[in-house]
């Protein structure tokens, strides 16, 4: 193992991995040990649906701008083709109720129909796992989907059947269909294209596992130190929490054991700050107290083996950052009210069927008409 | 034109499977008809028109608009029902007997020896489906020429392997048989001795007269356990053998020669998982009442179910992606 003193870190580094490969001679090319990190990078979660805000809202930005051209489109040639009927009113009322919706009155509708799902699934009696795919996978669809090509309604229950198979909690179609008031064909006319647009990848991590595994391991590294009948009552609450924030975007932008230890932290912040104190700040003081006696040639040595370990050093602080950040965005999400979606929906109903505004104004200047002058003001309004 | 015409013009032979198409020959009239190909054309023709046409030497095939003489000797009983496999069968038995190097002759170069193999599947083809057939004939041809002498070696040691084969199986064989009658044997010497024991103790109550019963019970049963029959030990000595068989002990001895040397152990993601994990499964630590509770039923447990395992998976996922910023690696 001796060395030219001159060489630059790069080059140590890159003659230590050499070395690791010359250890391990009839192993295959590119052999490197998979850490924890590393296998979850393989996931498809990772892979397909995990992105940084930026990306994220570009990819909604893409997703309407997409939807918003084709109803304009539709609208136009709606006008066009009746432009003799139409009425100065009438062509009013159409501009001002059946423009396209926005970026951000979509993600309203999608968040209140994810809720939906939620409360659907729950009713249905389904377990913890299949209610989250099922947001999980609801939420996917329309991130690529705009709610004016597809209806939200109209995917509730295909994306609560799918999930239910994908967690391996098999109901037959008809039963399925039957316990949620719905027809078999309306359940499965989406199903293909809502596997097309998970892109086939049906495998989730969501983070009750990752609770589980935290519940055990904090009791583990303070041992002695919690009490247990606290810790089962912080599990129970962490796990509902868990529910709602596969509500929002944070599942795009963290990885499943920040997401436990953001909602963990939320609910006491001292035990995980403890926690990750002994777990990963130890290692830390250790490394420093090495580094000071760094001039005896024997710990040198030690301190290049730890370099060659290939696992991944987890950095105290920049977790905390991390986690910070994510609690941040889980206080910050707000709920959608039943007023603002049904709005929203009218919205979106109208804008796709301009007609039916106009039989339903129609109606309405008929009934004002008969009636008193007043409400046709109203409706101007 | 109807379907049936197109078939009937097709297969304007082989439309009765039972029957030689040369003597109208039908197997419901004569039981023991029996039809032989020959390797040039593969056409059916039955044993008795063989006799008849081709005992006064090589003649054309007597199917119409087939020009190939063929020779008596040359004609063999059908083993496969499709002639196209019959062909090809035959293509490989041939060819195999030229190419006949084993992978021990490439001194266990898998590299090398896959590639001879494709190059056999190649020529075979070529025969099978007439690609090349001059070409790929005269490669054959030479190839048996140049390797006249290894060839030859070749086939003296498949000769030798399938008779070592034979005789380690016949060994086998007799060993079981030995095994069997010895068993028997003890058996039956253990119900004579039930049956002279039974006997014994009454002898002894009826003379002993009013001495304690039990212990003269007691006496017999231990001289017959001392009795062990000369069976028995021959039955060990033989199963000794068994183990230290030398047919076995070579086999054995060779897979696992053969094991080391390929196994390089497959890893799906070009490394093998990492060692040092972030965390250490001690059971003893954890309160954890809704796994304990579910190793305690029968249904659980039956079915394979471990605390240990339910932990390990919680724990790595607990610690799977901890270290991913996606805020900084999926830009």
């Amino acid at each position: 193992m001796s060395r030219e003193v001159s060489k630059t870190p790069e080059s140590v580094k890159l003659e230590s991995s050499e070395d690791l490969q010359k250890e391990d001679s009839n192993k295959p090319p590119n052999y490197k040990r998979i850490s924890d990190d590393d296998l979850y990078r393989h996931s498809s979660q990772y892979r397909m649906w995990s992105f940084t805000e930026n990306n994220l809202r570009e990819r909604r930005k893409q997703t309407n701008d997409r939807a918003v051209s084709m109803i304009n489109q539709q609208l136009g040639k709606f006008m066009e083709e009746n432009k003799s009927t139409l009425t100065e009113e009438e062509t009013n009322t159409l501009n001002v109720k059946a423009s396209p919706l926005s970026m951000e009155e979509e993600l309203q509708l999608i968040n209140f129909y994810s809720k939906k799902v939620q409360v659907i699934a729950q009713h249905l009696n389904l377990p913890t796992e299949v209610i989250a795919t099922s947001i999980t996978f609801f939420r996917r669809f329309f991130l690529d989907n705009s709610v004016m090509e597809y209806d939200p309604k109209n995917l509730v229950h295909t994306t609560i059947f799918l999930a239910c198979k994908s967690e391996n909690y098999f109901i037959s179609v008809d039963s399925f269909a039957k316990k949620a008031k719905s027809t078999r064909d309306a359940i499965l006319k989406y199903e293909f294209k809502l596997v097309e647009s998970l892109k086939f990848s049906l495998l989730n991590h969501h983070p009750y596992k990752p609770l589980h595994g935290f519940f055990l391991d904090i009791q583990t590294v303070l041992h002695g130190k919690v009490d247990l009948k606290y810790m089962g009552q912080i599990y129970d609450r962490c796990k509902k929490k868990i529910t709602d924030s596969l509500l929002t975007d944070i599942v795009y932008l963290f990885t499943p054991p920040q997401i436990t230890l953001a909602i963990i932290s939320l609910e006491d912040e001292q035990l995980i700050s403890r926690y990750l104190g002994l777990k990963f700040g130890k290692e830390d003081a250790t490394e420093a107290s090495k580094g000071e006696s760094d001039t005896s040639i024997e710990n040198k040595e030690e301190d290049e083996e730890k370099e060659a370990k290939p696992s991944e050093e987890i950095e105290l602080n920049k977790l905390l950052a991390i986690l910070a950040d994510c609690k941040d965005k889980l206080e910050k999400s707000l709920s959608v009210t039943t007023d603002e979606a049904k709005r929203v929906a009218a919205k979106n109903y109208y804008c796709q069927n301009p007609s039916i505004l106009l039989q339903k104004l129609k109606r309405k200047l008929e009934a004002s008409n008969a009636e008193s002058p007043n409400k046709k003001q109203k409706v101007e309004e | 034109m109807s379907a049936q015409t197109i078939s009937g013009g097709l297969d304007e032979y082989d439309d009765n499977k039972d029957m030689c198409p040369i003597c109208k020959t039908d197997r419901y009239l004569s039981p023991d008809l029996k039809f032989l190909v020959n390797p040039e054309c593969y056409h059916k023709i039955c044993e008795n028109c063989v006799d008849r046409i081709f005992s006064l030497g090589p003649a054309q095939c007597p199917y119409k608009g087939c020009d190939k003489i063929l020779r008596k000797n040359k004609f063999k009983t059908q083993v496969f029902d499709d002639v196209a496999v019959e062909k090809e069968v035959d293509i490989r038995k041939r060819v195999f007997n030229v190419f006949n190097k084993t992978i021990a002759d490439f001194n266990g170069n898998l590299q090398d020896y896959n590639k001879y193999l494709e190059d056999i599947e190649e020529i075979v083809y070529n025969l099978d489906h007439g690609v090349d057939t001059e070409q790929t004939e005269e490669k054959l041809r030479t190839y048996e020429e140049l390797n006249k002498q290894l060839i030859l070696n070749n086939i003296e040691r498949n000769k030798k392997d399938i008779e070592n084969f034979s005789q380690s199986q016949q060994f086998e064989k007799d060993m079981k048989l030995k095994k069997k009658l010895l068993e028997k044997q003890i058996e039956e010497e253990d119900r004579f001795n039930k049956e002279w024991a039974k006997k014994e103790i009454v002898n002894r109550l009826m003379t002993s007269s009013g001495g304690d019963t039990s212990d003269v019970i007691e006496g017999v049963k231990n001289t017959v356990k001392l009795k062990k029959s000369s069976a028995r030990r021959k039955l060990e000595e033989l199963n000794r053998v068994l183990k230290n068989n030398p047919y076995f002990a070579a086999n054995n001895v060779g897979q696992n020669n053969n094991n080391r040397k390929s196994t390089i152990p497959y890893t799906p993601f070009n490394g093998d998982r990492d060692l040092n994990q972030r965390f250490e499964v001690d059971e003893t630590k954890y309160n954890d009442p809704l796994v304990q509770e579910l190793e305690k039923r029968k249904d659980y447990i039956a079915s394979g179910f471990r605390t240990d395992f339910v932990y390990e998976r919680v724990l790595t996922e607990a610690f799977m992606g901890l270290g991913c910023v996606i805020s900084e690696e999926r830009v």
